[in-house]
């Protein structure tokens, strides 16, 4: 019971403590916004405040960046179909065509504001209550579940693919080749990197995801412009907070996104843009109306943004109770506890009982706090979509270089940029999707890696695919989901018959 | 007209704007190091008499792997306490990841050798010239310190039936082929050693590669996927302190600090330390006395209580390899990993 | 205005060229089966497989559905394109640009024009200009330290 109260003392009765975190919170949401600066890096920048604060203080703003900044790239998703992070890429789907196509900017930003600050809640309070539970459930993981996993995530190419199924997994094929130039971790081989060093390392993702997303945005809004006439959107809101209708669509598949997302967070090695995407693809399965996904569907908005939210309790799982990071920003953090003189595992709860509900209470509070700021901006925000395009367009034009360079430091990066932004401008022409790209990206290494990784444990024998249950499964998820498509109305032909006499 | 006119005005903002950007480094700390030669010098008179005025501007040290990793975590906790030492001096640690690392460590051996570009260079410095993957080798760069050497521990799950380095290499020789060691890539450091301790044994065990780091072998080993490893102990800690793994054997010159109880190989007969080195280095032509400015403070940084319990709770051991101690390590591990890497052929 | 379905035929023959390019890169790994990691070129060559095959399979369905994608049509040479195109050719100037002079400077030349192609004009665009240029600078090199594309002769 001390130990509680002095957790809610840490939190709230030490301004420096909450200012930081709210100061966390929002500079993580700026950090998130903006493509090319990634969550890893903010933390990483701001690591070396922690020496200056007092204690847990540095941590509590730690969380705050973390937060802040897998929702803020849900606000460039949904206003200019540039997801500022990775795990919002799913978000442009939806997102965009709701605020642009059908002028409703703030009732998208409002949805996502309320299922990132419920998924992050949510998997605050698994984090407090499950812990110990859904840790050892994490561990249960193995080489074989991963690949199960990869699967499960490529199959979501044929969902995403709003155009033709046929080019979308075309797309997905070249992610999943773009995902193999570098060096093979699997045999210390170099694959397709024509000799260059800079391929030895592979092809960068976010620069790629910055070129096919936002650069390539940027042409097709230009050609948009062509003697385009100025409209000017009725952006005064009436409210910011969603509908009770809205919110009564959504209800269950934000729990069910928010679920999704605590347990791939809990897993060591997937983070919130397995998460989204996943959460995306479950929404729009279990839909009724799965034509509306990729013009405007609230689902397709809620599904993805409680889903990356949900990862950051997630993720703080494995760290705390075994000191195994969930993903990359926690392996960050875990190292910044380690700073304070915290030994994060089995002993931790025994031993550090006040820092650790500090920690709980903080996340708590920071997606509560992630959610006000959210909210309270909206309202700002939505006025970017009125900026006309002769004055929007230079900006974020320059900004993809600064994004794309500000990642790695790498002027070949900035190229790569280009040249995918060029690509993908073609690409959207001919009915390709993006997502599916950068979905096969994604999970390329993911897939491959722990293939090869698992036959290596077997010596070669396939059956271990088939010897571990949770890998089982996922792969039978994984092919009825992905042949559903096809199967699904041959069925449905066979049983009319009898019922129309 | 009045377009153009503008356009002019731009371009002359825009050169204006490029000077201000380049003069910008020294203007901010220009005015700082008035103050801080004549304190610099004081202090500095007292160790020895520098006649160079260093630093006046910040120094940039490049980070060839992510924000967040081993290499970025002590290499920004070795400056952030190296600051302490020298007068005025702001380091300005960046991250160039790509390519694997390489192109950093060639940055930093192409820079200026004027000392204001340092970087940091991983035992891969000593690896992949071997295998093709890398141009410059440890004659590139002058060493500073290294933060870190790493040694390989043998590490295993707290209920294997073994408990010793002997009982492990008789286990193994009794079901060759079954035990499966995990490391962080095929070629890469662990792997290496784990090749390494085979043909020391004449044993023979499943390599098991997980490519994203020694995180994911501790989970693996914790939940029993995989029977052992030969990795450095850091991602470790909290699982052998709380007593789900074990560690048998470390690959060290002298016991760890950390873990007391565990023998070295040396001790146990082996003459084997493979360690995963980090380095902070500069480019080799850099000026004798700023060289020994840094080193100086590095060597101070070293001993500092402080410094040396920051890198107690990342699960590190403190080491304290300065100057040349560094340059020799670097051409014996070059050295070592040119034949055993010609006998993998990986 | 063209039709979808002659560029169905043209992807899918890039996609196979492709998918046999990416076969013969891969070809000098070996791959075995039946003994654990079936080999650094397994996977890239089964890809490259997959590609060849949706290749010729869009073929077939291209010919099979001629009215279907005959009636999706987009524009590749109108003059809304040919912006766009324009914009392309002023993105690789701004690349090399950059490279040369820095990214600041290279903004600092090309909004204005990037602007004026768009309908820009008048002092609204310059104050936006230095403005934002400005913000860049201060924000990202002396806040956040983190270092924008320099100038050749600072490298």
């Amino acid at each position: 019971m001390d130990a509680i109260l002095a957790a809610f003392g840490n939190v709230f009765l030490s301004p420096l403590n909450l200012g930081g975190l709210i100061f966390g919170v929002a500079v993580g949401i700026v950090i998130g916004a903006l493509p090319g600066l990634s969550v890893n890096m903010g933390i990483a920048l701001l690591f070396p405040l922690t020496f200056s604060f007092q204690g847990i203080g540095g941590i509590l703003m730690l969380l705050g960046i973390y937060c802040g900044a897998i929702y803020g790239g849900s606000i460039t998703a949904i206003l200019l179909k540039t997801p500022g992070t990775p795990a919002s890429a799913a978000t442009t789907l939806d997102g965009y065509p709701m605020a642009v196509k059908y002028g409703q900017p703030g009732r998208a930003l409002g949805l996502s504001t309320f299922s990132s600050t419920f998924g992050g809640v949510f998997s605050a309070i698994c984090l407090v209550l499950f812990s110990p539970m859904l840790a050892s459930v994490a561990l249960q993981f193995s080489k074989p579940e991963y690949f199960a996993l990869a699967v499960f995530g490529i199959s979501i190419i044929t969902s995403v693919s709003s155009g033709s199924v046929l080019k979308g997994l075309m797309g997905g094929l070249v992610g999943l080749i773009i995902a193999t130039i570098g060096i093979d971790a699997m045999s210390g081989q170099m694959r397709m990197t024509f000799g260059t060093t800079y391929l030895l390392g592979g092809l960068s993702f976010v620069p790629v995801l910055i070129g096919l997303f936002a650069f390539s945005q940027v042409l097709t809004s230009i050609e948009d412009s062509y003697n385009e006439t100025y409209v000017k959107h009725d952006v005064k809101l009436k409210r910011v907070f969603p509908t009770f209708a809205d919110l009564k669509k959504c209800a269950i598949t934000i729990l069910r996104s928010s679920v999704i997302g605590t347990v791939i967070g809990a897993v060591p090695g997937t983070g919130g843009d397995i998460s989204s995407f996943i959460s995306y693809n479950e929404a729009k399965r279990w839909s009724k109306e799965k034509e509306k996904f990729g013009d405007g569907a609230p689902e397709g908005i809620c599904a993805p943004e409680a889903g990356n939210n949900a990862v950051s309790g997630g993720a703080m799982i494995p760290m705390l109770t075994l000191g195994i990071p969930g993903d990359g920003a926690t392996a960050i953090m875990l190292g910044a506890l380690m700073v304070q003189g915290m030994q994060p595992g089995p002993l931790l709860f025994q031993n550090q009982a006040p820092q650790v509900y500090t920690i709980f209470l903080g996340l708590m509070t920071a997606n509560l706090v992630m959610g006000l700021l959210g909210f309270s901006v909206i309202r700002l925000f939505v006025k970017v979509i009125n900026v006309p395009k002769k004055y929007l367009m230079p900006i974020i034009f320059v900004m993809t270089f600064v994004g794309a360079f500000a990642y790695n430091n790498s002027i070949t990066d900035v190229f790569v940029m280009v040249a995918f932004g060029f690509l993908g401008y073609f690409l959207n022409k001919m009915e390709f999707s993006s997502s599916a790209i950068v979905i096969g990206i994604i999970l390329g290494s993911l897939a491959e890696q722990n293939f090869r990784g698992a036959l290596m444990m077997s010596d070669g024998s396939m059956m271990i695919f088939l010897e571990h249950p949770i890998c089982a499964i996922f792969l039978l998820i994984a092919l009825v989901s992905l042949f559903a498509p096809i199967l699904g109305p041959a069925l449905k032909k066979v049983f009319k018959k009898p019922v129309k006499q | 007209m009045k377009f153009k006119k503008a356009i002019a005005l731009c371009l002359s903002a825009a050169l204006s704007v490029s000077l201000l950007a380049s003069c910008g480094g020294n203007t901010t700390s220009s005015a700082g190091s008035a103050d801080a030669s004549s304190a610099g010098s004081a202090s500095a008179a007292g160790s020895q008499a520098t006649t160079v005025d260093y630093p006046t501007k910040d120094i940039t040290v490049i980070i060839p792997k992510n924000p967040g990793g081993g290499t970025d975590v002590s290499t920004r906790g070795l400056l952030q306490y190296m600051k302490n030492y020298i007068d005025g001096a702001n380091f300005v640690p960046t991250n160039k990841p790509d390519g694997g690392g390489v192109t950093g460590m060639v940055e930093t051996a192409n820079a200026k050798a004027d000392g204001y570009t340092l970087g940091a260079v991983t035992v891969e410095l000593a690896m992949f010239p071997h295998q093709g993957k890398c141009t410059v080798t440890y004659e590139d760069y002058a060493p500073i310190c290294a933060q870190i050497a790493a040694p390989a521990a043998l590490i295993v799950p707290a209920d294997a039936p073994y408990n010793s380095l002997q009982e492990f290499v008789d286990y193994c020789k009794e079901n060759p082929g079954t035990v499966q060691m995990g490391n962080s890539g095929m070629g890469a450091i662990w792997h290496v050693a784990t090749v390494q301790m085979e043909k020391e044994f004449g044993i023979e065990v499943k390599h098991i590669p997980y490519p994203n780091g020694t995180a994911d072998i501790a989970a693996a080993l914790t939940g029993g996927h995989i029977d052992g490893t030969l990795a450095d102990p850091s991602s470790f800690v909290s699982q052998v302190q709380a007593g789900t793994l074990k560690i048998l054997a470390i690959m060290a010159d002298e016991r760890s600090v950390m873990f007391p109880d565990v023998p070295t190989f040396k001790e146990l007969g082996y003459d084997m330390t493979i360690r995963s080195w980090a380095c902070v280095v500069a480019p080799k032509d850099t000026p004798a006395e700023i060289l020994q400015i840094l080193r100086d403070a590095a060597e101070k940084t070293c001993n500092d209580p402080e410094y040396q319990e920051y890198l107690m709770n990342q699960g590190i051991d403190p080491v304290c390899i300065i100057g040349d101690d560094c340059y020799q390590m670097m051409e014996e591990d070059h050295a070592m990993f040119g034949e055993v890497l010609a006998e993998l052929d990986v | 205005m063209t039709n979808m379905r002659k560029w169905n035929y043209v992807i899918a023959i890039i996609v196979a060229a492709l998918g046999i390019g990416v076969i013969a890169i891969n070809s000098k790994f070996d791959i075995e089966f039946g003994v654990g990691d079936p080999g650094a070129g397994f996977w890239p060559t089964l890809l490259g497989g997959l590609l060849i095959l949706l290749a010729i399979l869009l073929a077939v369905m291209t010919t099979k559905n001629k009215e279907k994608d005959e009636a999706k049509t987009f524009t590749m040479t109108l003059p809304q394109n040919m912006l766009v195109y324009k914009f392309m050719a002023l993105t690789v100037g701004f690349c090399v640009v950059m490279y040369i002079f820095g990214l600041l400077i290279a903004a600092l030349i090309f909004i204005p024009i990037c602007s004026y192609m768009l309908g820009g004009r008048g002092k609204a665009v310059i104050i936006l200009d230095v403005v934002f240029v400005l913000v860049l600078y201060l924000a990202f090199v002396e806040l956040l330290h983190t270092p924008l594309p320099e100038p050749i002769w600072l490298r």
